[in-house]
């Protein structure tokens, strides 16, 4: 079977030149996670951002069997959902459903239908009771389930998720954990939090200095590069 | 359907273009009928349910100029005209105030690019409009740093060094802030607008009321 | 200066908005901005702090303040036509939503600010910001930038029938002179602050394209100043002016609503003619102004 995600050899430099990734193989396949382990400014964010075509380096990336390529970055959009490290980063419209209708209504949706979906995805993130009050208000767990619903909204093959864990406390992470378990797309989620990538890991990679470095069970990576507090 | 929700269902397009007929209006109408604008305006408020506080604080920042101007004026027209002239400021403020209400700014960006208005500047007006509060929030975040670190026992000259340093830090982590904000719209596939889940089309309701405001001023103009 | 609504004369705010249009249009061409651009978060930052910047009040004397304008701040990150398309959309933001400056004053403010305005900041940084005059053309691009605006907004005012009796005129003139040395100052040291943390976000001035910006740049101040100069002189705004230049007294003064309304009972018929001649008047300006952009453009192009 062809895997969802293939990168061969991808390379990107920053515009002022800094090496940012420095030739990235990589594979993802149906109904797997894989968690991105690396110290910051490894290249994880970079290689996420590549996934969904905001950046374009060298290389050979294709997602779907789309080829990430300039005519192709609206297809790419649709088939990656990419979740923002920073929820109040992606929110920004002036109530909780008319944000999770952005992604919907970009693709073309009637407004009816982009509500339904919209209506559908917080229901499923466990936001439902949020719809209308201002993203602004919201609690940290609350941000984070509404971003991804805006995600989910555009109904992705594949969730990109940058560090999801940030500032959420234990019983939100602990639901957010179980809300990724129910959802059936092979994800790449780049994180810090080991008990996190354990409970949803299928396997790990480690990237250092824009390379992966090492692949394979969570637990494995997490002894050899001694990455516990 | 209550008075308020109509107010408020209209196409931001038909919106727009009766708040322009009736600036327009307000510019043409010899100053002795002013006041059946300024009444009207009332009833509409009244109508639509538009909380009168905020109206009046956010038409009142027209004042201060316009009364310098007003004032600048007396030696040549006379305090009467100086009033009338602050007054038409006023009642112009006013209604760009409701309508801004009852539409919404992000709407009625949108629908300045609907009635033809290039893309590009509605872009930018967009994300200005957005980015100003990023700034604002990024702005309090350093405030509050140089404050929890003593910074008003200082002085002020000190102060004003740290303000004037920390501008150009706070235009670096602003303009960070704004490229993820950006990134992340064009991650969901943002092209150029911002779509309301609103049905945004025009409908007999909206064109009667850009016929009325028209045939309003018409009316107040020419009786 | 932030023109409200209601003191512009009709004519004056429907030719500025006439004249703008076209402005507009050819300013979001050259730009080339699309959605997707990279540069629109910067475009979009420095908008939002030239906004915040115009908020911050400061004291020049005889009890009056001022406030940065921000156009030669602008003009030096992005380039003339990106810079007027940012700052047009400052004005919109704050016509619409803190009722500072009106929203069919739009056009004045527009040409005022946006477009003299930054054309007149830009025009030393265009001739001396590549050598080592570079801090003081950035200082004299702010002072100008002011002084331009300010000239030309006193011109739409004064050719509204709204003067200044000769003997106040020297105030407004030593306030706007103070606002601009001020602007220019604070223009310079936030240019090199900016510049330490990345000089990437400081645009260069463009050599291949010296002539075709100081045309526009000498224009934008010989039209600011010259229409102040003329305007100074009719103390009675356009109708004097009309008069002496032989139009129909009568229609002008009638044009000339905001002033001119006490002696206002006319039958409908006149009325409605001048309505025709006022749109008859826009569109005239607005098919001049684009003739203008037209040639302009094309000259460029050969």
């Amino acid at each position: 079977m062809r895997p969802v995600i293939s990168a061969r050899g991808l390379i990107y430099c920053y515009p002022d030149g800094t090496p940012a990734l420095r030739g990235v193989d990589f594979d993802l396949h149906e109904g797997e996670t894989v968690v991105l382990f690396g110290p910051n400014g490894s290249g994880k964010t970079t290689f996420l951002h590549h996934l969904n075509g905001l950046i374009r380096g060298e290389g050979r990336l294709t997602v779907c069997n789309i080829d990430a390529e300039a005519r192709n970055l609206a297809r790419l959009r649709e088939k990656v959902g990419l979740l923002f490290q920073d929820p109040d980063d992606q929110l920004f419209l002036p109530t909780v459903l008319e944000d999770v209708c952005f992604g919907p209504l970009n693709m073309g949706a009637e407004p009816a239908a982009a509500i339904e979906i919209a209506r559908e995805m917080l229901e499923l993130t466990g936001a439902a009771h949020v719809r209308s009050r201002a993203p602004q208000h919201l609690s940290a767990g609350e941000k984070r389930r509404v971003a991804l619903a805006g995600v989910l909204a555009m109904r992705p093959a594949v969730l990109a998720l940058d560090e999801p864990t940030t500032w959420l406390d234990p019983p939100a992470q602990r639901s957010l954990v179980s809300l990724l378990r129910t959802l059936p797309q092979a994800k790449v989620v780049a994180t810090h939090d080991v008990p996190f990538a354990r409970a949803v890991a299928t396997r790990a990679v480690f990237f250092d200095s824009g390379r992966i470095v090492a692949a394979g069970e969570v637990d494995a990576l997490v002894e050899r590069f001694e990455w516990l507090p | 359907m209550t008075s308020a929700a109509w107010l408020r269902e209209r196409d931001a397009r038909a919106v727009l273009l009766a708040l322009l007929a009736i600036l327009v209006g307000i510019a043409v109408t010899p100053s002795a009928r002013l006041p059946i604008l300024a009444v009207l305006l009332i009833v509409i408020a009244v109508a639509g349910h538009v909380s009168v506080g905020p109206v009046l604080r956010r038409s009142a920042m027209v004042l201060p100029f316009a009364l310098f101007l007003a004032l600048a004026a007396i030696p040549a027209r006379g305090w009467e005209m100086a009033a009338v002239l602050a007054g038409r400021a006023w009642i112009s403020a006013l209604y760009v105030v409701v309508a801004v209400e009852s539409a919404t700014a992000p709407r009625l960006f949108s629908a300045l690019a609907r009635l033809g208005c290039p893309q590009p500047l509605v872009t930018v007006l967009q994300f200005v409009y957005r980015f100003v509060s990023v700034l604002a929030g990024v702005a309090s975040n350093i405030r509050a740093a140089a404050l929890a670190r003593g910074v008003q026992r200082a002085g002020r000259r000190r102060m004003f060094g740290v303000a004037a340093g920390t501008i150009a830090v706070l235009f670096a982590r602003a303009l960070g802030r704004a490229t993820r904000i950006h990134q992340a719209m064009v991650a969901r596939g943002y092209r150029g607008q911002i779509p309301s889940p609103m049905r945004e089309r025009m409908r007999v309701a909206d064109g009667l009321l850009i016929i009325g405001a028209v045939a309003l001023v018409l009316t107040i103009r020419t009786q | 200066m932030h023109i409200p609504d209601g003191f512009l004369s009709t004519p004056v705010w429907a030719t500025l908005n006439a004249a703008s249009l076209p402005a507009v249009g050819l300013m979001a061409r050259r730009a080339r901005v699309h959605e997707e651009d990279s540069r629109i978060p910067l475009l979009g930052t420095l908008g939002a702090f030239v906004f915040a910047a115009q908020m911050v009040n400061f004291p020049v004397g005889a009890g009056t303040s001022g406030h940065l304008v921000g156009g030669t701040l602008l003009a030096c990150t992005l380039g003339p036509a990106s810079a007027g398309l940012v700052m047009t959309a400052v004005l919109v933001v704050q016509a619409f939503l803190f009722q500072d400056g009106g929203v069919l004053a739009l056009g004045a403010n527009v040409v005022s600010m946006a477009v003299l305005g930054v054309l007149a900041g830009y025009l030393p940084y265009q001739l001396w910001g590549g050598g080592r005059g570079r801090r003081v053309a950035i200082f004299l691009g702010g002072t100008f930038s002011v002084l331009t605006s300010a000239a030309a907004a006193l011109a739409f005012l004064f050719l509204s029938g709204i003067t200044l009796p000769p003997a106040l005129m020297r105030l407004p003139l030593a306030l706007f002179l103070v606002t601009g040395l001020l602007e220019g100052l604070i223009t310079v040291l936030v240019i090199e602050a900016i510049e330490r943390i990345d000089p990437n976000w400081i645009r260069q001035p463009d050599r291949s394209r010296t002539p075709a910006v100081a045309f526009l740049g000498v224009a934008a101040l010989v039209l600011a100043c010259g229409g102040f100069a003329v305007a100074s002189s009719y103390p009675d705004g356009l109708t004097r002016l009309g008069s002496e230049l032989g139009l129909a007294e009568r229609a002008v003064a009638l044009f000339s609503t905001p002033l001119a309304d006490y002696q206002a009972t006319f039958p409908g018929a006149e009325w409605l003619q001048r309505i025709a001649a006022g749109i008859a008047g826009l569109s005239a300006a607005f098919l001049l102004c684009m003739a203008a952009g037209r040639l302009l453009a094309a000259r460029k192009r050969a």
